[in-house]
């Protein structure tokens, strides 16, 4: 008899009951690492109408290959895996790259001097609630502008709360690139806002 | 304020804690307005990227995987292997009591099919040769000369 997959049930478990044969399992496996999937595909992935097919062979490769997971990591950090490795290899057939040098390097000229964003306030307040709209599609608008390396390793671990060591399980990066990548990420983040944003100095 | 100001690195840890500073950088930080400014630019900077919207799929992943998920291998097919044993049975038993009936049958009509293969192929090459006689005879009436 089959068991029905539970939230609560752990990677051991779930992937037992879908090696077993219970395909419903596996709708769990899904559920729980869509979140991660999507984010990895959105950022690294500018074409739209090429992203449910990957998403699609992901979790056919998830899948088929979940008889050689090991658990050496976590469930979601291995499906992280499979989508990075399954989008890099799109990219390389399309010729595009992840992380163009002269696109990822850090522009020192403009970082002293700058203007500050205006300083947070309490949430009630309307003109702050108004500003948070602001910068959050500012903020969006840049993110997609950086590299993909980029944009993906900032969605990693500011918006999926991923550990330095899980981003770098997840891309095969060394810990210190991740950091390193991150930094820049950032730098280039606040260096875009800043020259949006004259209201305050510092 | 002698120190120096903290470096972007130190302001990106300072950001996420405080506690990262070594202490000389946490003591600059405490009394430098032009530093702590700067972290609480990155400290908005993160809460905002932390509050964006996660990106969607327009349809329902999960019900498009199970969909498309390859079928499950049905368990050994013993009906269908009965089946196939009785056939196969059928015609051992079948072979072993017209097995020398139908050996001449074959060798008999294998005898017929060659003699029928024989005779068409005599016709044709016949046939052959009739037509490029006729066609030698048009070419050397072409040639003559009257």
């Amino acid at each position: 008899m089959r068991t029905l997959p539970t939230s609560s049930a752990t990677d051991q478990q779930l992937v037992a009951q879908v090696l077993g044969g219970n395909t419903a399992a596996f709708g769990q496996v899904v559920q729980r690492t869509e979140g991660l999937v999507t984010q990895l595909i959105f950022k690294m992935i500018r074409h739209p109408a090429d992203r449910p097919d990957l998403a699609q062979e992901v979790y056919l490769k998830v899948f088929k290959s979940l008889a050689g997971f090991k658990f050496q990591a976590k469930l979601s950090t291995w499906v992280g895996q499979v989508t990075y490795n399954t989008c890099l290899h799109y990219l390389e057939k399309k010729r595009l790259v992840l992380l163009d040098p002269a696109e990822a390097a850090p522009d020192d000229a403009a970082e002293d001097g700058r203007r500050a964003l205006p300083p947070a306030t309490s949430d009630d307040d309307p003109e702050t609630a108004l500003f948070d709209q602001d910068l959050a599609g500012i903020l969006g608008a840049a993110i997609e502008q950086l590299p993909p390396l980029y944009r993906t390793l900032i969605a990693l671990y500011h918006q999926q709360e991923l550990s330095y060591e899980e981003i770098a399980q997840i891309t095969s990066l060394p810990d210190g690139t991740v950091k390193n990548y991150l930094f820049r990420a950032r730098k280039q983040l606040k260096q875009h806002l800043l020259a949006r944003y004259h209201r305050h100095d510092l | 304020m002698t120190s120096p100001h903290l470096s972007e690195l130190a302001l990106q840890e300072a950001a996420e804690s405080a506690a990262l500073l070594p202490a000389a950088q946490a003591a600059h930080l405490r009394g430098c307005s032009l530093c702590q400014g700067r972290v609480a630019t990155y400290r908005q900077l993160f809460g905002a990227a932390a509050q964006l919207p996660p990106p969607a799929f327009s349809f329902d992943l999960t019900a498009s995987v199970l969909a498309q998920l390859p079928r499950a291998q049905p368990a050994f097919p013993w009906v269908l292997g009965g089946v196939a044993a009785l056939v196969v049975g059928v015609v051992v038993v079948f072979l072993m009591l017209f097995g020398g009936v139908l050996a001449q049958a074959v060798q008999g009509l294998f005898t017929v099919l060659g003699a029928g293969l024989g005779v068409v192929v005599a016709v044709f090459a016949a046939g052959q040769g009739l037509e490029l006689l006729a066609r030698h005879r048009r070419h050397m009436r072409l040639l003559t000369f009257s």
